[in-house]
C-alpha cells in the first residue's frame, strides 16, 4: 500500500512541477500554451540521454531545464506576437513535431525509446529508492512554489498580471509585453523540462508515446482547478494525478478493469473536467474567497480571456 | 512518375482536409475559435457509418447516417457547451478540447480502440502507365468537388447563407436587422459538423478507421485553413489541397513519418511570416 501512496504522489509531484510552469505561462501572463508535453519530453529526453552517457545526473536535470528552456526561447521570439489561439495552435503543433522527431530517429531510440535510464540514490542492487526520489521531488516543488512566490509578488510579477488584465495599457505604462511574455514562457518551459527529468529517472525508461498531447491537459484541468496561485495549481495538479493515477492501480483491489479501460476513463474524465470547470468553476475550485463588492465581481473576469475576438486575420485585418 | 502519383494521392488526401478545414474556418467566422473538437468530429462520423456498415448496410446509407448523428452531435455541443459559455473564444478553445477528449474517450468506448475497415474487398483501379488511380481515390475526389460546391451554393446563393455572412461580418447588426443569431450559429454548426462526418467517412473509406484518425488529421486541417485565412471558406479548399499535395510530395524526399511534420512546418512558416493566409485579401467568404 504504501509502494502505491510513493508511486502515485511521485506521479503526482512531478506533474505539480509541470503545472506550476503552465500556471505561471496561463495564470499569470495570460498565455495559451497547449504544447507544455513538448517541453516536457524535451526535458526528458535530454536527461535521459546525458545520463546514459555517464554524465552527473545533478548536470543532466539542469540541462534538461535549459534545453527546454532554449525550444521556449525560440518559440517565444517567433510567436510572442501572434493572437493567443495561434501560440495555443504552434505549441501543440510543437508537441506534435517532437514526438515525431522522438518516433522516427535513430539517437532517442526510435519507438522503442531509452530503456535503462539512470536515477540517483541506487542502493547496492542498483535499485533506486523511490523513498529518496519523493523527499527529493517534495524540497523541489517547495522550492519551486517559493521561487515563483517571489516572482510574482516582485514588479516582475505584477507586470505581467498586468499585461494579462490589459496588454495596452500595459504597453502603453512602458512594459516590454513581448520581452515579459518570453521570460515567463521560457521559465515555465524549464519547470517542465526538470519535470520531464524527474519523470524520466523514476520511470527509468523514455518512449515517444509518454509524450501523447493529452499530458498537456492533465496540467490544463490541474490548474483550472487550483485556480491561478501557486498553491491552488499545486494542489488541483496534484489531487487530479494522484486521482487519475490511483486509476492505474484499481486491477490490484479486484476490480476488473483493463489498461485500455481506464485508458479511455481517464480521456473521459480529463475531458468531462475541462468542460464542466471551464463552464462552472473557472475561477477554481479553491480561488481566494475574498468578498469583493458585487459590481467588482461582475467586472472581474477570473479566467483570464485577453482579447476581443475582434483582432481576426483576413478581412477584418486589412490595413 | 512518383511526382505525378504523387498529385493524385496529395488532391485525394487534400479533399479531404479541405473539407474539415471549411469546418474550422466556418465556425471560426461565427464563433471566433479554432475548434479542437472537429478532429473528434470526423472521427465520431466515422464510426457511426462503420456501426451502419457492420450492422450489413451499405456504406452509402452509412455515410448519410454519419452525417446525421455528427450534425446532431455539432448542434447539441453548440446549445449544451458553447453557447452557455457566451463571446468567451479562449474559454472556448480550451473547453472544445474538453469536447474533442470526451468524444474519442465515448468512440473507444463504444467500438473499441482497435484499426477497423468499412469492407475488405479488393479495391479495383485505373491504371494509366504507371499511374495508379483507385476508385476510391475518384470516388473522394468527385464526392469532395460536389460538397463543396453545394456548399458555396448554400453559403453564398441562400437567405440562411447570407443571414451567415450578416453575423460573420457583423453580429450586432444582424440582430438589429431580425437575424435569429443562435439559429444561425446552430445551423453552422450543424452544417460544419455535416463537413467533418463526410470527411471522416472519406478517410475511413480510402485508408482506415481508428480512434486517432480525427485527431492525427486535425492539425494538418488547422494549418489548411491557417494557409487559407482562417475565416476564409474558399481559402480552406485552396489550404487543403496545397497541404495535402505538399505532405504527398514530401514523402518522396523524406521519411514517410515525417509526413505530418510537413504540414506542421507549412503552418509555422504561415503564421510567422503571412498570417493572414495565401489567399489575396477581401475574398468574398
Amino acid at each position: 500500500m504504501s509502494d502505491y501512496l510513493i508511486a502515485i504522489s511521485a506521479v503526482g509531484l512531478i506533474f505539480v512541477l509541470m503545472g506550476l510552469g503552465l500556471n505561471l505561462q496561463w495564470g499569470h501572463a495570460g498565455l495559451l500554451n497547449f504544447g507544455q508535453v513538448g517541453f516536457f519530453a524535451i526535458g526528458a529526453y535530454t536527461y535521459a540521454l546525458l545520463a546514459l552517457h555517464g554524465i552527473p545526473l545533478a548536470v543532466a536535470v539542469i540541462a534538461a531545464a535549459v534545453t527546454s528552456s532554449i525550444a521556449a526561447a525560440i518559440i517565444g521570439r517567433a510567436t510572442i506576437k501572434m493572437k493567443e489561439d495561434y501560440l495555443a495552435i504552434v505549441t501543440l503543433v510543437l508537441a506534435e513535431i517532437i514526438q515525431l522527431v522522438a518516433t522516427n530517429s535513430g539517437w532517442t531510440g526510435g519507438p522503442s525509446g531509452l530503456p535503462g535510464v539512470p536515477a540517483p540514490f541506487t542502493n547496492r542492487a542498483g535499485r533506486p529508492s523511490q523513498t529518496a526520489l519523493l523527499l527529493l521531488l517534495v524540497v523541489i516543488v517547495i522550492a519551486a512554489i517559493f521561487f515563483l512566490h517571489r516572482l510574482t509578488s516582485s514588479s516582475f510579477g505584477l507586470t505581467l498580471q498586468a499585461i494579462r488584465d490589459d496588454e495596452l495599457s500595459a504597453e502603453a505604462s512602458g512594459s516590454n509585453v513581448a520581452a515579459f511574455r518570453i521570460k515567463s514562457l521560457v521559465a515555465g518551459a524549464a519547470l517542465a523540462g526538470v519535470a520531464g527529468a524527474f519523470y524520466a529517472m523514476y520511470v527509468l525508461f523514455v518512449v515517444p508515446d509518454q509524450f501523447d498531447a493529452i499530458v498537456t491537459f492533465y496540467a490544463w484541468v490541474g490548474i483550472i482547478i487550483g485556480g491561478s496561485s501557486h498553491y491552488g495549481a499545486a494542489i488541483g495538479t496534484f489531487i487530479f494525478v494522484a486521482l487519475e493515477e490511483s486509476t492505474r492501480f484499481l486491477s490490484d483491489i479486484g476490480l476488473n478493469v483493463s489498461d485500455a479501460q481506464i485508458a479511455r476513463l481517464r480521456l473521459l474524465v480529463i475531458g468531462l473536467a475541462l468542460i464542466l470547470l471551464l463552464r462552472f468553476r473557472p475561477q477554481g475550485l479553491f480561488a481566494y474567497r475574498r468578498r469583493l463588492p458585487k459590481e467588482v465581481r461582475e467586472v472581474i473576469s477570473p479566467v483570464p480571456e485577453p482579447s476581443p475576438p475582434a483582432r481576426v486575420v483576413g478581412e477584418a485585418g486589412a490595413p | 512518375m512518383p511526382e505525378l502519383q504523387a498529385l493524385i494521392d496529395g488532391v485525394t488526401e487534400g479533399a479531404i482536409i479541405a473539407l474539415a478545414a471549411m469546418a474550422v474556418t466556418l465556425v471560426f467566422r461565427i464563433s471566433h475559435f479554432a475548434n479542437v473538437a472537429f478532429g473528434d468530429f470526423m472521427t465520431v462520423g466515422a464510426f457511426a457509418a462503420y456501426g451502419v456498415v457492420s450492422a450489413g448496410l451499405s456504406l452509402l446509407v452509412g455515410a448519410v447516417v454519419g452525417l446525421v448523428v455528427t450534425a446532431l452531435i455539432g448542434v447539441i455541443s453548440y446549445y449544451l457547451v458553447f453557447k452557455p459559455l457566451g463571446h468567451r473564444p479562449v474559454t472556448m478553445f480550451i473547453t472544445s478540447i474538453g469536447v474533442a477528449l470526451v468524444l474519442r474517450a465515448i468512440v473507444q468506448m463504444i467500438w473499441g480502440g482497435d484499426v477497423e475497415t468499412y469492407s475488405n474487398s479488393a479495391i479495383s483501379s485505373f491504371h494509366f502507365g504507371s499511374l495508379v488511380v483507385t476508385v476510391s481515390e475518384a470516388i473522394v475526389v468527385g464526392v469532395c468537388a460536389v460538397v463543396a460546391t453545394l456548399f458555396f451554393v448554400w453559403l453564398n446563393k441562400t437567405g440562411t447563407g447570407r443571414e451567415i455572412r450578416a453575423v460573420a461580418s457583423n453580429e450586432t447588426l444582424a440582430l438589429v436587422k431580425g437575424v435569429n443569431v443562435i439559429r444561425v450559429t446552430a445551423t453552422v454548426w450543424a452544417v460544419a459538423a455535416a463537413l467533418t462526418a463526410i470527411a471522416g467517412v472519406l478517410l475511413g473509406y480510402t485508408t482506415a478507421l481508428s480512434p486517432e484518425m480525427g485527431w492525427n488529421l486535425l492539425l494538418p486541417a488547422f494549418a489548411a485553413a491557417i494557409l487559407g485565412g482562417l475565416g476564409n471558406t474558399t481559402g480552406a479548399v485552396v489550404g487543403g489541397l496545397v497541404i495535402g499535395m505538399a505532405m504527398q510530395f514530401a514523402v518522396i524526399w523524406v521519411p514517410a513519418g515525417y509526413k505530418y511534420g510537413v504540414s506542421f512546418a507549412i503552418m509555422v512558416i504561415v503564421l510567422l511570416f503571412r498570417p493572414s493566409g495565401i489567399m489575396p485579401r477581401r475574398v468574398r467568404v
